[in-house]
């Protein structure tokens, strides 16, 4: 080998160390809800190698891929999509994403109950109060509405009608010591009027 | 049955497997992992990313990796050109330029790209492994493993599961650019530059099987299989590496002399490439 071809093949191999330390270097706000079990953020995209199974095998197809950011370290990792689905791991025992990830990055929790992916917030001022956030919300008394004289009501069937008037100013709102986080009332919610935002905590059981 | 249509139902049944794998979510993902009963195959590349990311050896993913180094070992870069859905996608995508492109803006691209060769040093096999070198140290030392983010079949069939898992493609699709574009200003094209061939290709150092072999009594030197060739070897003159055939076979199909077989086990025909 000649000292001319020498540097070039080490100009090319400092040209992938600087592009792998480039792509960490870049300006970026991602914060991304995360598939149960998924290790913490810091982590995480270190043991990612973006394969997609956990994206397929989700039987309410709630994951989606993060798509072209300035965030490179996080393209085409998983994220939890309210618009396609909410996870149901909190309602019956799925654990797909979990058991098929090959790497780790998502792992089995001995408790579904001690995890949080994130946390839910209602939009007041859009809110029609259909109370469909009660019907599909796996945890009880994660969504609650005041009550004007006493504890907030945690069922439906509690909720006086006209307190529940689509134009009464009282709305549902969501206790997040409780709330998981999962997004399947941000799924159903006709108005799309709740945010889900991620938190990765190890979540009270109640 | 030819060797060209058994590769083009190879590629169909490829794209058929993606996309039920999709619908029907059995987890085949973007070909890092597959698991089949007791037959667990790892990607290579996927493997030694995640192994230098996290500094530590997944010792439950060694057996899968030490099988496909086993089946490279065995079949070459068989992968490339039977599997590969990105050789596909290019090869099916060129096919259709072929025929909706008038002839001279078809024949003007492929100028375009010898002029662009002649202008640039040339890169070849030996470069594809530098470059595979200081990915590997990038990931080493940023802990990042950023292969599977510019990976043209993670790039393809991530799209492909969201395409029919969610009917919308991502803007990271985008990224094939960079990679087609990289393949143009190689010397045998996208096969070498991509990161997953060239780990391969280390591995088909070792690979002796299935290997075209000319009858040099029946060719009369027509050039036909240099043409026809992915990466243009002149099988006559004894030009042939196996780290770089990706095994399409088309030579043997279309060889007017009928003069190239396949042997079965072949170290006759190797010279040290340049």
């Amino acid at each position: 080998m000649t000292r001319r071809e020498f540097l070039k093949y080490a100009g090319e191999a400092g040209l992938m160390v600087a592009v792998a330390g480039a792509c960490l270097k870049l300006p970026h706000s991602g914060q991304y809800v995360r598939p149960p079990g998924a290790i913490p953020e810091d982590a995480f995209f270190t043991k990612c190698i973006k394969c997609g199974i956990c994206v397929e095998v989700c039987p309410s197809h709630a994951l989606d891929f993060v798509g072209l950011t300035t965030d490179v370290k996080n393209i085409g990792t998983p994220r939890l999509n309210p618009r396609y689905g909410g996870c149901i791991a909190w309602k019956e025992p799925c654990s797909k994403c979990m058991d098929a990830c090959p790497t780790g990055a998502l792992k089995k929790p001995s408790d579904i109950h001690h995890v949080k992916i994130g946390n839910a917030l209602i939009r007041k001022e859009e809110c029609v109060n259909c109370l469909m956030c009660f019907q599909v919300c796996p945890i009880e008394g994660a969504v609650r509405f005041p009550n004007p004289n006493g504890k907030p009501y945690i069922k439906t069937k509690d909720i006086p009608s006209k307190l529940s008037d689509i134009k009464s100013p009282l709305k549902p709102y969501i206790d997040n010591r409780l709330c998981t986080g999962c997004g399947l009332c941000a799924h159903i919610c006709p108005p799309h009027c709740i945010d889900i935002t991620p938190q990765h905590k190890k979540r009270a059981k109640e | 049955m030819t060797f060209e249509r058994a590769r083009k139902w190879s590629g169909i049944a490829i794209l058929v497997l993606i996309i039920g794998a999709a619908i029907w979510g059995f987890g085949l993902g973007s070909f890092c992992y597959f698991h089949l009963g007791i037959i667990r195959l790892m990607c290579p590349v996927g493997f030694v990313e995640l192994c230098l990311s996290n500094r530590t050896i997944y010792w439950n993913l060694v057996p899968p990796f030490l099988l496909v180094i086993g089946l490279i070992i065995l079949l070459g870069r068989m992968f490339c050109s039977w599997i590969c859905p990105v050789g596909f996608l290019i090869e099916w995508s060129d096919q259709l330029l072929s025929k909706i492109l008038p002839t001279k803006v078809y024949r003007w691209r492929k100028k375009c790209r010898i002029i662009l060769l002649n202008k640039l040093p040339k890169l070849g096999y030996k470069d594809s492994i530098a470059i595979l070198a200081g990915a590997f140290a990038g990931i080493a030392i940023f802990r990042f493993p950023f292969i599977s983010t510019f990976c043209p079949i993670g790039v393809v069939i991530r799209n492909t599961i969201n395409l029919f898992t969610h009917f919308q493609v991502k803007s990271d699709l985008l990224l094939l650019l960079i990679v087609v574009f990289a393949g143009y200003l190689f010397l045998d094209g996208w096969r070498s530059c991509c990161p997953v061939g060239a780990l391969r290709s280390i591995g088909a150092t070792a690979n002796r099987f299935l290997i075209p072999t000319v009858d040099l009594d029946k060719c009369n030197h027509c050039g036909v299989c240099e043409r026809v060739c992915p990466v243009h070897f002149s099988l006559p003159d004894g030009k042939y590496d196996a780290r770089i055939c990706a095994k399409c076979f088309s030579c043997i199909d279309r060889c007017p002399q009928k003069a190239i077989s396949l042997a079965f086990f072949s170290i006759g025909n190797f010279k040290k490439p340049k």
